[in-house]
């Protein structure tokens, strides 16, 4: 089915031009979104423990000698990685 | 010139009331019906080549204006709702030259319930200096956003992609298709009608991504177009597919 923009709220069908050039718009976003999505960096960024976590556990382990948070984390981080390997 | 003076016009007819030159008055209501549809015309205290008028467009169905029990008093605003586009599956959303003017310092558009046909689509932003003829390669943006799944607690923040050179900029990403999943959010755009200076805009916005953890995203975007023409076209599409469904308002700050 032919595409259609809406201009000003009128819809007008694409030319064959404006067909060809979103065909190859589409093509170039595709290639881009396999290009991130296999870029392991943000996937392990979002599921990261937070900045806040890391601030706190470093702060016990160091300051109080309490190792349990930075163990946990670090165990999480590490499953991160795996999940996401370069 | 004839003079009439009476103390009261009354029906003649039952429930017929009375008519002077396309003005009925029945029961304490007048009712006006004029082919130019501007009945109320107003001279003022000088008579003379201006008047104030009232200009109604031909209802389609009843339509009711109420004014408040208080007083007031119109004046132009500043701000001024400018044109709504509301999508059905097409391909992109374009506010053309006739809405993208420089009468304006700064354009918003308003978007709400935008959905993408297909899941996991980021929504992206054109800028045009001739029209629509051509979407030049001048976006410089970035963005950082909030996100957390519905297990969590807080929020997460992360910055994450960002275009240089490119022919658009993107405003929300991994958009869901799901159902109920259309995303909202407002984008700003500075003096779109300046000849000496690039542009600046800004959008923020929230939406629900594809994947099965359904992230709420919460992207807070910015950049410039690195051009010195008036922008006179502002373009909306997902990077791929239609836009199904959803509106976007556009308002102008004068």
């Amino acid at each position: 089915m032919a595409r259609t923009k809406n201009v000003d709220g009128i819809r007008i069908p694409f030319t064959a031009e404006e067909e060809a050039a979103r065909d190859a718009e589409e093509a170039q976003a595709a290639e881009e979104k396999a290009a991130r999505d296999a870029d392991h960096s943000w996937k392990r960024r979002e599921e990261y423990p937070s900045i806040d976590e890391l601030v706190v556990a470093l702060w016990e382990g160091v300051v109080e000698e309490r190792m349990a948070a930075i163990t946990s984390l670090e165990g999480k981080r590490q499953a991160v990685k795996t999940k996401y390997p370069k | 010139m004839s003079e009439v003076k009476v103390d009261t016009i009354s029906e003649r007819t039952t429930d017929a009331g009375v008519t002077v030159e396309g003005v009925k008055i029945e029961d304490g209501v007048a009712t006006f019906q004029t082919a130019a549809g501007s009945p109320l015309v107003f001279e003022g205290a000088t008579a003379d080549a201006y008047e104030t008028t009232f200009a109604i467009t031909d209802p389609t169905a009843d339509r009711t204006i109420t004014f408040p029990d208080e007083s007031l008093t119109l004046g132009s605003s500043d701000f001024v709702k400018i044109h709504t586009i509301t999508a059905d599956d097409d391909a992109n959303i374009t506010f053309s030259s006739t809405y993208i003017t420089s009468d304006y310092k700064q354009l918003i558009f308003l978007f709400y319930g935008i959905k993408p046909a297909t899941d996991n689509q980021d929504f992206r932003v054109h800028f045009s200096v001739d029209n629509g003829s051509n979407y030049p390669a001048n976006h410089d943006g970035t963005t950082f956003y909030s996100w957390k799944t519905a297990s969590d607690t807080h929020m997460s923040s992360s910055t994450t992609y960002g275009t240089r050179n490119a022919a658009y900029s993107v405003l929300t990403f991994n958009t869901s298709s799901d159902t109920g999943h259309g995303f909202s959010g407002e984008m700003k755009l500075q003096d779109p009608g300046d000849t000496v200076n690039i542009k600046g805009w800004q959008f923020y916005g929230s939406n629900i991504t594809y994947d099965a953890a359904k992230k709420l995203y919460v992207p807070t975007n910015g950049g410039i177009f690195d051009n010195t023409s008036a922008i006179n076209n502002v373009k909306f599409a997902f990077a791929s597919g239609n836009i199904t469904s959803g509106s976007i308002a556009l308002w102008g700050m004068k």
